[in-house]
């Protein structure tokens, strides 16, 4: 890698590492995290759609599963955040493998209807089974995560979800210049062709699913501590359409390119927050031109169109 | 006590079927689910409402301006958001009629408030009563109506040339295309009628309940979607069995099972079928990718 593409990601780091430290408005500390906890989610939903192309629309599901996990265990049996953050991720990782081992070999479209059935199911399970997730009215005063004696504030949740945000996007690193990422790359090109070169197609897309979910579980976890509070309002279909969008809006299948989208499309919206009403049509409208500019040629034609303007502009001055 | 629930059922799953239709056509010439479908079956039912107790125009008229209004807003949505990207991974039409379906749903809600509205009821309901089964004049006219515009429908897609041209673009659109068939108006041809069978579906739906609301376009949406899966993708028969299966299941479900699990009926559903035949009761067993 050449100076030059190292030197941004190496700024934005430092940035991030810096800001939770300097910044004293708890709603941009707030924020701070948001992206965090976003861009994990985002970096790890892009194992299974960018990489493999795998097409996933209830990962915020599995994000709730980890949550779920997290609360309950550090409620009912005082579990430290390091063990729920461990627990979150493997139980989300084991409801990934439910889902991917049956309907993984569904193709595109199929799977991504699986998901969404999956993630309704699951919703519904948690606002229904009142004993266990206290319903629609969710799970309140979940402790907070604490290491020898001393209590986490947001400042320190910041740095805890950036450690982590940190070892995954290392994790998927190494996953995609190995044996493995060469592999997922291969089926998302041609599986057919990625099967007669002896990839075994099954096992490396339920193994992408189920690292996806993993670490969707283990941000869970994170969240769960941190607002003290998990309401299936919290994991709703539009928060996994919004991750999606991180990922293709990002740049699916790059290494950082889902961390752009997280801070992109947690910032926006958030700027968004006074014109209430009208927020979602301007996340709709964000969408839908991200699309066109990505995979429709939008920004070339408007680069054309600029060009154009400019040319005419300069004639006009010669004549 | 069944076959009251068969007629119920029957009367939501027509309704559910001309829903079906239209995600089943866009899929056989785009290959894509159009999640924004149900939105704009929400908006035909708003315009409808609007005009005919906000106007105080006539219900018929009010239904005509509806259906050309849902034409002109998924042709639109079609020019403007999928023809760019008609090349590319269909994730990304995905996530564009997902976008679609915000700005449309949000954009209801902006006009028109979040709160359900009323809709006043339409003719005078006259109830019968046949062998201990009641029935009104509104289910026979959901019921009658639905299934004259599919075979009007049918007749429309096998016995004319438009309907020809609609089959070619669905088996294959580059070949269509070298036939001399201008696949652009097709497309934009199958967006229009979808649409117009979209809002038929939610004037209905609005109908039936005398009652819409914002998200009422997710809610049927998603049962349309399903019953196209259930009956296979791409398949104009299997859109209208699915959707009547569909509307039965949910109506039955009802009945012997408590609330909450009726809800997730329609999700089990996709998921098995998914499971066992993903290709559907009508469905090509090629499934394109």
């Amino acid at each position: 890698m050449s100076t030059v593409r190292r030197f941004w990601p190496i700024l934005g780091l430092l940035v991030w590492a810096v800001l939770p430290a300097v910044v004293k408005d708890p709603y941009v500390i707030h924020m701070l995290f948001m992206v965090t906890m976003f861009s994990i989610l985002a970096v790890s939903l892009n194992i299974a759609v960018g990489y493999t192309g795998l097409s996933n629309l209830s990962h915020a599901t599995f994000f709730g599963i980890g949550a779920y996990v997290a609360a309950l265990l550090s409620i009912k049996t005082g579990a430290s955040f390091l063990i729920t953050l461990l627990a979150g991720g493997l139980v989300a990782l084991g409801f990934g493998l439910l889902l991917g081992l049956p309907t993984l070999r569904l193709k595109g479209f199929y799977l991504a209807l699986v998901t969404i059935g999956f993630g309704q199911i699951i919703r519904l399970t948690e606002l229904n089974w009142i004993s266990l997730t206290n319903g629609p009215m969710g799970i309140p005063g979940i402790p907070t995560a604490r290491l020898a004696g001393y209590e986490f504030t947001p400042v320190a949740f910041n740095y805890y979800a950036l450690v982590i945000l940190l070892l995954e996007i290392e994790a998927v690193r190494r996953i995609s210049d190995s044996r493995i990422g060469r592999a997922l790359m291969a089926i998302k090109n041609d599986e057919i062709v990625a099967n007669a070169l002896g990839v075994n197609i099954t096992y490396y897309k339920v193994l992408a699913f189920a690292l996806s979910s993993l670490f969707a579980g283990m941000a869970g976890s994170i969240y769960a501590h941190y607002v003290t509070f998990v309401s299936p309002d919290s994991f709703t279909m539009a928060d996994s359409v919004s991750i999606l969008c991180m990922v293709i809006l990002g740049g699916s299948g790059t290494l950082l390119g889902p961390v752009i989208g997280a801070v992109a499309l947690v910032v926006i919206p958030e700027l968004l927050r006074f014109a209430s009403l009208y927020r979602m049509i301007f996340v709709g409208a964000a969408m839908v031109i991200g699309i066109l500019v990505r995979e429709g040629g939008l920004g070339q034609t408007i680069k054309e169109a600029i060009g154009r303007f400019g040319a005419s502009l300069h004639r006009e001055v010669k004549a | 006590m069944i076959f009251q629930q068969v007629i119920n059922g029957l009367t939501l799953g027509t309704t559910y079927s001309l829903l079906a239709l239209g995600y089943s056509m866009i899929f056989g010439v785009l290959s894509f689910i159009n999640f924004a479908h149900g939105d704009i079956a929400m908006v035909g039912a708003y315009v409808a409402w609007y005009c005919f107790v906000g106007l105080r125009r006539g219900f018929i008229p009010s239904c005509l301006l509806a259906m050309l209004a849902c034409a002109v807003l998924g042709v639109t949505m079609e020019k403007v958001g999928y023809m760019p990207i008609r090349r590319a991974p269909r994730l990304a039409a995905v996530i564009a009629s997902l976008g679609f379906s915000f700005i449309l749903a949000t954009g209801v809600q902006v006009i028109w408030g979040t709160q359900p509205q009323q809709m006043p009821p339409v003719i005078d309901a006259v109830t019968y009563r046949v062998l201990g089964v009641t029935f009104n004049s509104i289910q026979m006219g959901v019921v009658v109506l639905s299934i004259v515009i599919m075979g009007l429908l049918q007749l429309l897609i096998h016995r004319t040339k438009v309907g020809m041209a609609l089959r070619a673009t669905a088996i294959d659109r580059d070949t269509a295309g070298l036939m001399g068939i201008n696949i652009n108006n097709i497309i934009s041809f199958t967006f229009a009628l979808g649409s117009v069978l979209a809002a038929i579906s939610g004037i209905m739906v609005a109908v039936y309940y005398g009652a819409l609301y914002p998200s009422m376009g997710g809610v049927i949406g998603t049962k349309g979607f399903t019953a196209v899966v259930l009956g296979g993708a791409g398949s104009i028969p299997g859109a209208m069995v699915g959707g009547i299966l569909m509307g039965l299941i949910e109506s039955l479900a009802g009945t012997f099972m408590p609330s909450e699990v009726r809800d997730a009926v329609a999700f089990l559903v996709l998921i098995l079928v998914l499971l066992i035949k993903p290709s559907g009761l009508f469905g090509r067993e090629m499934v394109k990718e």
